[in-house]
C-alpha cells in the first residue's frame, strides 16, 4: 500500500516538476495564453536537457551517482523556487481558469480522467517481458547499486573499459537511477510503474492537444479522437509498431519517441501551418530535438527524418526559405549526436572509464 | 527485424519490413485509402496536414532505395522499422473516425450506432495486443516471483559480494534488473547471437570462447567435454548455473560436479566450487577524485 501511495506521489511529482519547469518558458510568452498542457510538454523536454547538461560532466569526472543526485535535487529546488516567483500570478489565474473549465466541461474531464486511469491500470498491471529492459532497467539498477554512472555494463555488471558512446548522451535511465536514489524506490518500480504512468499521461496530453488542433477546440470531437487513437494503439500490435512499444515497453526512452515526440512534431506542424513564424513552435522543436537525444539514441535519425517529412511540405506551402534553415538548425543536435557516434564506431575516439 | 537484411534482400527489404511491421493489421491499407479519399475529396486543410507529408514519406521512408542509402552510413537492418513510426496512422484513422461519427451529430442514437460500427471496423482490421491472454504482474516489481527467489537463493549460498552466474535466457535478461549484485558471465548480445548462430570472426570467437562453452550447455543443452566446461566456469569465475527444470542439461551439470542449491517453480539453481574464486569488488576511484581537485 505504501509503495502504491509512493508511486502515485512520484507520478504527480513528475508531472508537477514538468509543469513548473515548462512554465519558465510558456509563462514568458506574451502573445500566447498560458497553457498547462503545453507547460507540461515543454517542461518534460527541458527537464531532460538540463539533466543531461548536469549529468555529462559528472560522468566524465567518474563521480558517483549520489553526487549527481544531490546536485540535481539542488538544481530542481532552485528552479522550483525561481519558477514560483516568476509564475505565481500566472498559475493563480491558470488554476482559477482550469477550475472553471472543469466545471463547464465536467463530462469531458471525467471521461478523460477515467480513460487515462483505465489505460494506465491495464498497462501497468500487465507483466511485460522485453529483452531491452535488460539495458533500460539494468542501467538504472546497476548505476544505483554501484553508485556510479555508466561505468559498469548493465547487462553483466562487469566494469567497462570505456563508455559506450551509443548511449553516452542518452541519460534517461540515469535519471531513473537518480530518482530512485532520491525517493528510495526500486528501479523496477520506478521504471515500470512511475515512469510508465508518466509516459501514458504525456502521450494523452499530446493527443489532447492534437485533437484540439485538428478539430478547432471541439471537445466532443477531441474526446472521440483520443478514444479511437488509444483504441487503435491496443489493436495495432506487432512487435515493431510504436503502439506495441507504448503498451508493452512503456518505460523505454524510444517509446517516448514514438508516442510523444512524433505526434508532437505533427502537432507543431499543424500549428506552423497556421503561422509558420511562430517562434514558440520553433523553440519547442529545438527543445524536443535536444531532449530526444537524452531519451533515446534512435532520435538521432528519427527526429531529423520526421522533421523533414513535415517541414518540406510546410516550406512548399509557405515558400519561406527560413523554414528550411530553421528545420536544419533544430535538427542539428540530433545530427551531431549521430556524427559523434559514427566517429566512435569508426574508431576515431574513445572515452575511457578511467584516466590513462 | 532479425530475419531480413538490406544486403540480403536489397530492394525487397522495405517491402519485407513493411510486411513484418504490419503483420495481420490492415491499418496501413486503410490509411492509404483515406489518403486517396483526401486527395480526391478532402479539404485543403486535411490535404496539408495528412496528404502532403505522406507524399514526402512515399518518396523517402517508403522508397525502396532509402534503406539502401541509409545502410551505407550505419547499420539499420534491425531498426529501419522505426522510420515507419513517422506515418501518422495514429492521427489520421482516429480523425477520420471522428469526422464520420460526428456527421450524425443531430441524432444521438445514430451517432452511437455509427460509433460502434467504426469501433468494430477498427477492431476487425487489427489484432488485439492481449489476444493471447492478459498476464497480470505477480508483484510490484513486475518480474516473475521466481526471479526474486533465484536471487535470494544465490545470495544465501555465496560468500561473494558479486557472485557470477549464467542462466537460461529469460532469467538471464531479468535477474539484474532486480538484483544488480549478481553478475552475469555473458551479455545480452553475446547470448542472443549465440542462440541465433550469428557469425563470429576469429577474434570474437577467441574472446567468447569460454562463454560459448557455458552457453552450449545452458542454452543449447549440448554435452561438451566436462573438463572443458569446468575450465570455462573457472575462467569466467562463474559460481552459479540456473536452468529450467525441464532442461536436459541438469544431469550433465551434476556429473560435472555442480551441486544443487535449490529449486523454484520452474528453475533449478546449481553451484560450482571454483578452483580459484576471484572476490570481485567495485573499482576504487577515490585516488582519481583526489587528483582532480
Amino acid at each position: 500500500m505504501l509503495t502504491a501511495i509512493g508511486c502515485v506521489a512520484a507520478v504527480v511529482f513528475n508531472i508537477l516538476i514538468y509543469f513548473i519547469l515548462g512554465s519558465m518558458i510558456t509563462g514568458r510568452l506574451k502573445e500566447r495564453r498560458f497553457s498547462g498542457t503545453l507547460s507540461v510538454i515543454t517542461g518534460f523536454f527541458l527537464y531532460y536537457i538540463l539533466f543531461d547538461i548536469v549529468c555529462i560532466p559528472i560522468t566524465l569526472l567518474y563521480r558517483p551517482l549520489h553526487l549527481l543526485a544531490y546536485i540535481w535535487a539542488g538544481i530542481l529546488i532552485a528552479l522550483i523556487i525561481i519558477s514560483f516567483i516568476l509564475n505565481f500570478k500566472k498559475w493563480r489565474v491558470f488554476f482559477t481558469e482550469t477550475a472553471a473549465f472543469v466545471k463547464e466541461h465536467l463530462p469531458f474531464v471525467v471521461f478523460l480522467g477515467a480513460f487515462i486511469l483505465i489505460v494506465s491500470v491495464v498497462i501497468i498491471y500487465c507483466y511485460q517481458f522485453t529483452l531491452d529492459a535488460a539495458y533500460y532497467v539494468g542501467t538504472a539498477s546497476t548505476s544505483l547499486f554501484t553508485d556510479s554512472i555508466k561505468i559498469y555494463d548493465p547487462y553483466t555488471g562487469m566494469w567497462q573499459d570505456h563508455f559506450e558512446m551509443r548511449y553516452f548522451f542518452n541519460n534517461y535511465a540515469v535519471n531513473d537511477a537518480v530518482m530512485c536514489y532520491l525517493t528510495g524506490l526500486h528501479p523496477l518500480i520506478w521504471t515500470k510503474t512511475v515512469m510508465e504512468a508518466v509516459v501514458i499521461i504525456l502521450s494523452f496530453t499530446v493527443l489532447y492537444r492534437l485533437g484540439r488542433a485538428l478539430f478547432k477546440e471541439d471537445l466532443l470531437k477531441t474526446g472521440i479522437f483520443i478514444f479511437f487513437s488509444m483504441f487503435l494503439c491496443f489493436f495495432y500490435s506487432t512487435i515493431y509498431t510504436s503502439s506495441e512499444f507504448f503498451i508493452t515497453r512503456t518505460y523505454e526512452g524510444k517509446t517516448i519517441l514514438g508516442s510523444v515526440v512524433l505526434p508532437l512534431i505533427l502537432l507543431v506542424y499543424i500549428k506552423l501551418l497556421e503561422d509558420h513564424r511562430d517562434s514558440f513552435c520553433w523553440l519547442l522543436l529545438l527543445l524536443v530535438s535536444l531532449g530526444s537525444i537524452v531519451l533515446s539514441n534512435s532520435s538521432g535519425m528519427l527526429f531529423p527524418a520526421a522533421l523533414f517529412v513535415f517541414m518540406l511540405p510546410l516550406f512548399l506551402i509557405k515558400r519561406d526559405p527560413l523554414i528550411l534553415v530553421k528545420s536544419a538548425a533544430v535538427s542539428l543536435p540530433c545530427l551531431i549526436s549521430v556524427v559523434i557516434y559514427i566517429l566512435y564506431v569508426k574508431g576515431y575516439f574513445v572515452l575511457y572509464t578511467m584516466p590513462r | 527485424m532479425q530475419y531480413i537484411s538490406v544486403t540480403g534482400d536489397g530492394l525487397l527489404y522495405l517491402f519485407k519490413c513493411i510486411s513484418l511491421y504490419n503483420g495481420s493489421s490492415f491499418y496501413l491499407l486503410l490509411y492509404v485509402l483515406l489518403l486517396i479519399y483526401i486527395a480526391l475529396k478532402g479539404s485543403r486543410e486535411w490535404k496539408r496536414i495528412f496528404l502532403y507529408p505522406s507524399i514526402v514519406l512515399l518518396f523517402t521512408v517508403y522508397n525502396p532505395f532509402f534503406p539502401l542509402i541509409i545502410d551505407r552510413i550505419f547499420d539499420i537492418n534491425k531498426e529501419y522499422y522505426r522510420f515507419l513510426w513517422i506515418t501518422p496512422i495514429y492521427a489520421l484513422l482516429p480523425a477520420a473516425a471522428v469526422v464520420y461519427i460526428t456527421k450524425e451529430r443531430k441524432s444521438v442514437g445514430r451517432m452511437i450506432a455509427v460509433f460502434a460500427g467504426v469501433l468494430l471496423i477498427f477492431a476487425g482490421l487489427g489484432s488485439f495486443t492481449y489476444a493471447n491472454g492478459y498476464q497480470p504482474r505477480q508483484n510490484a516489481y513486475k518480474i516473475p516471483d521466481e526471479v526474486i527467489a533465484v536471487s535470494r537463493m544465490i545470495r544465501n549460498n555465496t560468500d561473494m559480494k558479486f557472485p557470477v552466474a549464467i542462466m537460461d535466457r529469460d532469467m538471464h535478461m531479468e535477474i539484474r534488473q532486480y538484483d544488480p549484485s549478481i553478475l552475469l558471465a555473458c551479455d545480452r548480445t553475446q547470448y542472443l547471437d549465440f542462440l541465433g548462430d550469428a557469425y563470429e570472426d576469429a577474434l570474437t570467437a577467441e574472446k567468447n570462447e569460454y562463454v560459448n562453452r557455458l552457453l552450449s550447455v545452458v542454452a543449447k543443452y549440448e554435452e561438451i567435454d566436462e573438463d572443458s566446461f569446468k575450465e570455462a566456469l573457472d575462467k569466467t569465475n562463474t559460481q552459479f548455473v540456473v536452468v529450467e527444470k525441464t532442461s536436459p542439461s541438469i544431469r550433465y551439470l551434476t556429473d560435472c560436479g555442480l551441486s544443487y542449491v535449490g529449486t523454484t517453480g520452474t528453475r533449478v539453481i546449481l553451484k560450482y566450487d571454483l578452483k580459484e574464486p576471484q572476490y570481485l569488488d567495485l573499482a576504487d576511484y577515490s585516488a582519481i577524485w583526489e587528483e582532480q581537485f
